[in-house]
């Protein structure tokens, strides 16, 4: 979820940038290593950027009646890899600013962290883990969903070192963010890793052949 | 899905000022925004509504439900920021946070409105509203592809670029995409139960990446054959009208905010 313009002090929406610049550095030097190899590539990376961004802003239905927006970032992370998702993923987190006015430019280094960095990761080594230990369908469903529950636990945790409690300063402030938040976004995360399962038996029954051109990003991560 | 910001940020009145200095502008106010006291804040966001709604002829009914989405997320966290909770016997050590507190513990718990937390709130609010101002007039005024001139000035990496060039582009592809599919899936009964919505979206979201691949090998083979090699170059017709009035008012008024929000600290 989005931390909105202005939303951060200026201290820590500057240190969210820092903490999110190596990672931006580390992923944009692999890309570049990629595409002046391949430079076709480079469109292929940008397709995987739009597509990201039009998933994110498809409405899904959430358990609790309400619709809500998938964040994508469990499918980027399977499909493109975590170290590309960065990169990606601070595109596509520019273009939610910009087109849709979620987020903004300020807090973006914040939402990079927790949408692009610590989601996608936890994603990539959940999908891994579950995978080679024989469970593929749940790997994927816990790839997505744990993906999105690290994305928000990580801005509960953004939010409360910018603003602890006067009694109990940061831990309980993290308590009240965390239990505002989960009513939203413990069903968005299962929701969303029911949805990637799905989308990932389809692909895997009928998109083989995209999923193989797919590769040719994951191999050079 | 046609995309709203984007079609008024191609039509609206102040599309041919030149993007740097819009990016300037807003910049500089959200910039000044983050730092100045709440009464600049407010000044800052009333002083955008005349921009927006004024000069760049933005419908006043697209641009406050615009303004107020962004706020709804700070409303929501609002409860977590001023609603505190103390174990019972340790009320007494923040009596003087204390606002408005709860007599009747809740399992064991004391709650209370915080003195620090209500600050906060305020400050948040008008914050995110001028801040938040700030980031429309950008995004209702310069369409992005005039942005992109503007990173290309900051020496934000050529590769960087080229990528959003390229996604800006596909975004408006697969977005048509999935409006065909969308359209063809509730003719067929898609999307009527929870569990059919769900079923849908998936198989809406796999076919999108299948069509989505498709043209982008039709690109790939298509810039093959005309010799592409890494740098794919965009010209532009626009030309742009700089206006003076305009320029003076943006310069003046955001030396007077800077004046008044160094007076008011004072």
């Amino acid at each position: 979820m989005h931390i909105a313009e202005g939303f951060l002090p200026v201290p820590w929406a500057a240190f969210w940038w820092l903490v999110s610049l190596p990672f931006l550095l580390v992923g944009l030097r692999s890309l570049s290593r990629i595409t002046k190899e391949h430079p076709e590539l480079k469109l292929l990376l940008a397709l995987a950027g739009a597509f990201t961004f039009v998933v994110s802003a498809l409405k899904i239905p959430s358990v609790t009646g309400s619709s809500s927006h998938p964040t994508g970032t469990g499918l980027g992370a399977i499909l493109f890899g975590p170290s590309m998702m960065a990169v990606l993923g601070g595109i596509v987190l520019l273009f939610q600013a910009l087109l849709l006015a979620h987020g903004g430019l300020t807090t973006l280094g914040a939402n990079i962290v927790s949408m692009a960095i610590v989601g996608p990761t936890v994603a990539w080594w959940t999908f891994k883990i579950l995978r080679s230990s024989g469970f593929p369908r749940l790997a994927v469903f816990a790839a997505a969903a744990l993906a999105d529950l690290a994305t928000y636990l990580v801005t509960a945790a953004q939010l409360s070192l910018a603003f602890p409690a006067a009694s109990g300063g940061f831990t309980a402030s993290f308590v009240k963010f965390g239990s505002i938040y989960a009513i939203t976004q413990v069903p968005l995360a299962i929701t969303e890793g029911l949805l990637t399962m799905l989308v990932w038996n389809w692909l895997q029954t009928y998109g083989k052949p995209e999923l193989a051109i797919l590769q040719l990003i994951q191999q050079d991560n | 899905m046609s995309n709203r910001i984007d079609t008024l940020a191609h039509s609206n009145r102040l599309r041919l000022l030149p993007p740097g200095q819009k990016a300037g502008f807003a910049t500089t106010l959200l910039l000044l925004a983050l730092v100045s006291p709440p009464p600049v804040q407010l000044l800052i966001s009333l002083w955008l509504v005349v921009w927006i709604v004024g000069y760049a002829g933005i419908p006043a009914s697209t641009y406050l439900p615009m303004l107020l989405l962004p706020l709804g997320f700070a409303a929501t966290s609002l409860p977590a920021i001023v609603i505190n909770g103390v174990g019972h016997d340790a009320f007494a050590v923040v009596h003087t946070d204390a606002w408005r507190g709860l007599n009747q513990p809740v399992g064991g718990w004391t709650l209370y409105i915080s003195k620090l937390g209500l600050g906060q709130a305020l400050v948040l609010l008008t914050r995110s509203l001028a801040a938040t101002s700030a980031l429309l007039f950008l995004l209702l005024t310069t369409p992005f592809n005039e942005l992109i001139q503007v990173f290309r000035k900051l020496a934000v990496p050529p590769l960087l670029l080229d990528l959003m060039v390229f996604v800006y582009g596909f975004i408006f592809t697969l977005w048509a995409i999935v409006d065909e599919i969308a359209i063809a899936q509730h003719a067929r009964s898609g999307y009527s139960s929870w569990q059919r919505s769900l079923r849908s979206l998936g198989l809406l979201i796999g076919q999108l990446l299948e069509r989505s691949m498709a043209s982008y090998r039709g690109l790939a083979f298509g810039l093959a054959a005309r010799g592409f090699n890494d740098d794919l170059r965009l010209v532009r017709f626009v030309k742009y009208h700089s206006s003076p009035r305009l320029q003076s008012e943006a310069i003046g008024g955001c030396v007077l905010l800077a004046v008044l929000s160094v007076a008011w600290t004072r």
